[in-house]
This record gives structure tokens, sequence and C-alpha cells, in this order.
């Protein structure tokens, strides 16, 4: 019992500095849509809405927070088929934009359902993975019926961070080395199937791994990345001449941010950003270490593997080296459902870290 | 910490690693043929036209000037008829309400309609909005109501060319030097605005002033 008052003290501090350092990358993403979009001179309007996205995001992890976590895993199952229910509903009433049904729309506001039910996803996983019999087997058709309805969009980049985030429960939730081979193999079979479907996957994979073969076509995304980065050297270019950023890269201020980053602040602001990030996962998965409640411990290190997988994918997409697919980069691209979403694994993270402390006895005075 | 924590944090320094290296690797010597192929592909410099100077009469009236002038065009891009309703119609709203409208430019060929001051700003809207649209600068050489002619100009690469008259004979006088400048063209090869930069500045031309024996030589 001795450690009991560090244990308590270091959950609040890793908490607050969790936070902090979730509102640095938050602030730092707000620079970064400006930075993109003040070239086009289009940042205004972007710019308002992404603040006012960060704002309600924090507001709602300051509510979840409060929300006991035994609370959000009793109802974790009922969240996990609503949110299953709304990602099914959306070839019917979703909106269609780039060709991909993955949108509610709302008036002048647009969300995307999978993005924001990340968090929903991850607890019904834990609750999967730590109050049912069968545990893993349990969790793994959760894992494939979200996967397989945002396949459906067809949002090829999600549902692989959906795969990656359930392999890393899996993998967090002690389920055996078979089993976690056997759901990689099922996973990248799956896949296939589906680049089988939607030949222009395939083009793109080929396109990767032979940048000759269509550098206009299927790998001319690629191509930018790699020129923006180049651009961007060790300092990056003035803002105003962000070229890469302006009028080549597809959606600089989402799914092509960091390249655009990069253009505009090489490798040093580049490599700050990762900095950042190192810090904060590294905080994430601290707060994890101090937690004993397996449902805790589980749901908070889900929780950061899956945006840090996100986070890797999307950079590894940005230096074009993987093949290149729609993905935001967690609190810095603009995009509200993303931003909220994350926000909200946080949230529930938090949660637990709070309820983990709440839990621990009132340390004795020694005599 | 546990051999799990500890094998998955591994593996994302791992993947740190390749980060950083890839980073490197594009910002030193590896990024250089990219940088080459950028530089090829978004670079243009082109020439900064002079105004062309004025020509006064011996008794102070100007007999010729040049003034700026801009055309709003219609690049024939839009294949979509949907985008191509869209855009007449909000050509027509805003600038041929009480004008004719057969003279709405159709896609197909590039049409041009020269802008008053305030239409400019509406056009500058127009064009953020619609990719499709464009605004180019001219210069257009206007002559006095009650002066004597003074010849012609013909515009070449931009620049007025004195063709005949007053105008051919003062030309050297009269053109000014262009300047040059860098500009980055995105994608489509539209002006990225803020990449704009000036090498070297046009000076523009002197103001001639004709005497009466040039106006002899303009009636012969």
């Amino acid at each position: 019992m001795g450690d009991l008052p560090d244990r308590k003290a270091m959950l609040i501090d890793r908490s607050l500095l969790l936070l902090l350092l979730a509102v640095l990358i938050q602030l730092w993403g707000l620079g970064a849509v400006y930075g993109t979009l003040a070239p086009s001179g289009r940042w205004a309007h972007f710019l308002a809405r992404q603040s006012l996205w960060a704002a309600v995001s924090f507001m709602v992890l300051l509510t979840v927070w409060r929300v006991p976590f035994w609370v959000l895993l009793r109802h974790a199952p009922a969240a996990g088929v609503a949110a299953l229910a709304v990602l099914l509903l959306l070839p019917w009433f979703g909106t269609r934009i780039n060709g991909m049904a993955g949108w509610y729309q709302c008036l002048h506001w647009t969300v995307q359902p999978s993005e924001l039910v990340k968090g929903f996803f991850l607890l019904f996983l834990t609750w999967a993975l730590t109050r049912t019999a069968g545990r893993a087997l349990w969790a793994a058709p959760v894992i494939a019926a979200y996967c397989f309805l945002i396949l459906l969009q067809p949002d090829w980049g999600t549902a692989f961070v959906y795969a990656l985030g359930g392999l890393g429960a899996l993998y967090f939730g002690r389920a055996s080395k078979r089993l976690l081979g056997l759901f990689a193999a099922g996973g990248a079979l799956g896949m296939a199937a589906v680049a089988a479907a939607h030949p222009y996957m395939l083009r793109r994979i080929a396109s990767f791994l032979n940048p000759a073969l269509d550098p206009g076509g299927a790998g001319w995304h690629q191509h930018q990345f790699a020129i923006a980065a180049a651009r961007g050297g060790w300092c990056g270019v003035k803002g105003e001449m962000a070229a890469w950023s302006a009028g080549f890269l597809p959606l600089s201020h989402n799914d092509s941010i960091y390249a655009a980053m990069t253009e505009m602040l090489g490798v040093l602001g580049a490599g700050l950003l990762l900095f950042l990030f190192a810090v904060w996962f590294w905080q994430w998965f601290r707060l994890a270490e101090i937690c004993r409640a397996p449902e805790r411990k589980l749901c908070i290190e889900a929780s950061a593997a899956m945006v840090l997988l996100q986070t890797l994918l999307h950079i590894f997409v940005n230096l074009a080296l993987v093949p290149p697919t729609g993905i935001t980069l967690p609190l810095v691209s603009y995009g509200g459902s993303s931003m909220l979403g994350t926000m909200l694994m946080l949230a529930i993270s938090l949660s637990a870290a709070r309820e983990e402390r709440l839990t621990l006895p009132e340390p004795t005075r020694r005599s | 910490m546990t051999r799990r924590h500890k094998l998955f944090l591994l593996l994302a320094a791992a993947a740190l690693i390749v980060i950083g290296a890839r980073h490197v690797y594009l910002a030193g010597p590896g990024g250089n043929e990219l940088r080459r192929e950028a530089a090829r592909i978004a670079h243009f410099e082109g020439e900064l036209s002079a105004i062309r100077g004025r020509i006064l009469t011996a008794d102070g009236q100007v007999a010729a000037w040049s003034e700026r002038c801009y055309d709003l065009v219609w690049m024939d891009s839009a294949a979509d008829p949907r985008r191509v309703e869209e855009i007449r119609a909000a050509l027509l709203k805003q600038f041929f309400t009480g004008g004719a409208p057969e003279r709405v430019p159709s896609p197909g060929t590039p049409v041009k309609y020269e802008l008053t001051a305030r239409e400019l700003e509406v056009a500058d809207a127009l064009a953020q909005e619609f990719p499709e649209l464009d605004i180019e600068l001219r210069w257009e050489r206007r002559h006095g109501e009650n002066t004597p002619e003074v010849g012609t100009v013909r515009q070449v690469n931009g620049m007025e060319r004195g063709v005949s008259g007053a105008e051919l004979r003062y030309d050297a006088i009269l053109r000014g030097t262009p300047g040059r400048y860098t500009v980055m063209l995105d994608r489509r090869s539209r002006w990225i605005d803020s990449t704009f930069r000036i090498l070297t500045p046009s000076r523009p031309g002197k103001d001639v002033t004709l005497d009466p024996a040039d106006l002899v030589k303009e009636e012969e």
C-alpha cells in the first residue's frame, strides 16, 4: 500500500499532461489548417469551423471524463450495436462525397459516423474482451462487422484503421498468438477481396510498387506527397510559396496535412510535431501502465494503440511510404468528426483512469 | 511495463525511425531530383508588360494614352453540362442582367468580356468559385477626342507596339522596358497567386510631346 499516494498522484498528473498535450496538438492543428489554406485565401471559413469543433470536442471530453467508467462499460454493448446500426444505414440515408457514402448531412453540417464511433467500437471490444466468456471469439466478429460496414461505403483507409485498432485491442487483451495470426490473415484476405472488387485499389497498389506504371494516374498522389516533402527540405519553404500545398496535394488541409506541413515547415517543423505526438502517446501508454483493473487498462491501451496506428498510417501515406489512402491526422487534420472521435477516445481513457484513482483505497497513516 | 507493451512500443519506435530516415532522405540529396521536377512542372517565368508612354500635343493635350483593362475569360474545361449551366447562370446573374444574353460566353471557344472596375471585384469572387473562369490583364490604347491622329498600335506578346504614325516613329521611347516575373502553377496550370514574385520590375515608357512638324508629317 506504500505506493498508493504515488499512484494517485501519477494518475492525476498523467491525465492532466495527456489533456494538455492533446490541446497543444489541437492548437498546432489549427495553425496547420490556417497555413495550408492561407495561400488560396480560403482559410477563414475552415479555421472558424475547426476552432468551433475543437471547442465542442473539448467540452465533450470534459463531460465524458466525469462519467464513471463502469457506466460507460455497462452501456458499451448497446452503444456498440447502435453505432453499427448508424453505419449500416449509411448507404440509404448517407450523403455521397467523392464517391463515398460515408456522411450524414444535417443542414450545413456533415458528420462522418465512422470517425465518431471509434470510441464506442473500442468500448464494445473492451466489454467483449473482459466481460464475456468467449472473449477473443466474441471480439473478432465485432471487429469484422465494423470493418465490413465501413468497406461498404467504401472507405478503405478507415476500415484499415479499425482493423489495426481491433488487432491492437486483441493484442493488449492477451489474445493468443495463434488467434492474432488468424485475425491478421483473415483481415488481409478480406482486404484482398475488397481490393479485387475495386480495381482502383489494385491500381494504387501496383503504382506504389512500380511508380513508373501510371505516374499521371494511380501513382500521381503518391508522387505529389514525395515532392511536397522534398520541397520542404530541412527548414521548409515560406508559407505563401508552398505551391504543392496550394495546388497539387489532394485535400491539403485534411488527408494530406502532414505532407503540406512538411513542405511549409521542413524536417525541423515536422520533427517537432512528431516529438509532441511521441510524448503524447508515451504518456497515454504510461497511464495504462498505472491502471490495475484489466478492463480499464485494456480500454486505455486499445485507444492509445488505435490513435497511434492511425497517426502512423497518415504519416506513412504522406511520406509515400505506403499506397495512398484517405486518413486524417488525429487532432491536426481539418474535420470535426475526426477531432470529436479522437477526443472521445481520450475522454474514455481519462474516465477509466479517474475511476482507477477513485477506487484506490485511502492510504492509512503509519503509527 | 509488460512484455506486450515493450514490444508494441518497440514497433512504434521502429516506425518512427523509418519516418525519420525518409525525412532525411527526401530533405537531403535524395530529394534533389524531385525538387528539380517540381521546378520543371510548376515554375513559370514570364514577361511583365510595361505601360506605354503618352503622346502629348504641343499645347499639352493628351493625344494617346494606355489604360489597364481586364478580361473575364471562360476557358473550355467545363465538360459537365450541369457545370456549364451553373457557370452560365452565374455569369448571366452577375454581368448580363440588362444586356444581351447572346454575349454570354459558351464553352468551346474562350470568350472575353471586358470588365469595368466594379465588375472586376465581382469577377474575382466568381473566379474563386469557378476555376474555369480566369481574369486576364491587357493594355488598351485610347485616343483623345479633339486631338490629331497619332497612329496606331497593336498587341505583341502583351505589349503595345507602334504600327504607324508617331506611335511607330517614337516607339522606342514610348514602349518602355518589360520586366520579368515568376509564379508557380497548380496542377491545372493556373497561377498560385501567393507565389507571384517580380524578378525585374518593368520600366514605363516615356511621354512624347509632338511638335507642329510632327503633325504635318501625320497629315501627309
